[in-house]
């Protein structure tokens, strides 16, 4: 394998990034260098079957969701990043490293492990940059649990007030009020009525 | 003959292989089923006379609590919500109106269950955003905020 600054050039090269003297002077060693030759010619058809098989745009699912984490994951790399030498990612110019990792990528989202018993989850997002969500699946539990650190604390002092619903009638079978001090939700049923009867999607 | 049999097997087989896998839909078109949703106080042990949490839509609900949660040995239901889980419109599961869930269909599941967007809220804030299957018999574990001398852990079941 090529050490990354010659795999750099021939890149260059294929991606036309040369000034003119350099694609002049590349273009004589690719005369002289039949190794040389043969690698610019196998990335070439590499990247002419890449063209020819991959689509130009995929849709990301949950785009919005996506992006949202995204933004979250650099703006945590970023100070870690300040002051440091080339970053890692350099590596995924190169187009076999790129199209193993697509490959690899691809592998992930279509082979992943789904026993197509138990409740999985996807994604997380948590708008408060400094809640953390962690999930895993518990056998013991036989259940997906989604963890959730960093969160404020419920005051102890604050009554929880719970309901117990049923979706046949939407009827409010009672109230369990954690305080007895506390008032009672004489709007219980009334909020849920509103809230199931917003009809937005977001 | 008998390779054109095989063949011919192993075609129809290929075929009906993707009809198996297809997400079923449920009879009622309005909905892709309905989630139980519960508000559960996690304390490290019970308080005098409460009782463990225990319901018929989550069998072995304490147990199963206690095996996620293993530093709290008590857990009380502070509230519950069977709801519908609608196919064209947001469903809010809201056990307290402290905390609550907001539940966006997307659709069955390949393999049984149903997609979904989940957002936990507390009061005016989500807490957190998640893109989740959920399957009958397994349920979600939303460990949440903590209050008084415990955790207020949200359970939300697909049921069957």
């Amino acid at each position: 394998m090529k050490t990354p600054p010659e795999d750099t050039e021939l890149l260059r090269w294929l991606d036309d990034e040369m000034t003119p003297l350099e694609r002049e002077r590349f273009a004589a060693r690719l005369t002289v260098e039949p190794a040389l030759r043969r690698e610019a010619e196998s990335l070439q058809a590499l990247r002419r079957t890449l063209r020819e098989h991959l689509p130009q745009e995929m849709a990301v699912p949950h785009a919005d969701f996506f992006n949202s984490q995204i933004q979250v994951r650099l703006a945590r790399e970023v100070p870690a990043r300040r002051g440091s030498g080339p970053s890692w990612l350099a590596y995924l110019r190169l187009p076999r490293l790129a199209a193993a990792a697509a490959l690899v990528l691809l592998a992930v989202l279509v082979l992943r492990p789904d026993s197509g018993v138990d409740s999985r989850v996807l994604a997380t997002y948590t708008p408060d940059p400094e809640v953390h969500a962690t999930t895993h699946f518990s056998e013991a539990a036989g259940a997906t649990v989604l963890l959730l650190d960093g969160l404020e604390e419920m005051p102890a002092e604050r009554p929880l007030v719970g309901f117990r619903q049923g979706a046949a009638d939407q009827q409010l079978f009672s109230v369990h009020q954690q305080n007895a001090g506390s008032a009672p939700p004489a709007t219980a049923k009334d909020e849920t009525a509103t809230l199931t009867a917003n009809a937005s999607r977001e | 003959m008998k390779r054109l049999t095989a063949l011919c097997c192993l075609a129809c087989a290929a075929l009906m292989l993707p009809a198996a896998e297809a997400p079923r839909r449920p009879p009622d078109p309005a909905t892709e089923g309905k989630v139980w949703g519960a508000l559960v106080h996690a304390l490290p042990v019970a308080p005098p006379g409460s009782s463990p949490a225990d319901s018929p839509h989550v069998p072995n609900l304490a147990a199963r609590l206690a095996a996620a949660f293993p530093e709290s040995g008590h857990f009380e239901i502070l509230g519950e919500h069977l709801q519908d889980v609608f196919r064209e419109y947001e469903s809010w599961v809201v056990p307290s109106k402290d905390l609550f869930l907001k539940v966006d269909s997307k659709g069955p599941a390949p393999g049984g269950g149903v997609n979904l967007h989940l957002q936990f809220w507390r009061d005016q804030q989500v807490l957190v955003k998640t893109d989740a299957v959920l399957r009958p018999g397994s349920p979600l574990f939303i460990g949440g905020p903590r209050w008084r001398e415990g955790r207020l852990i949200f359970v939300l079941a697909l049921q069957p």
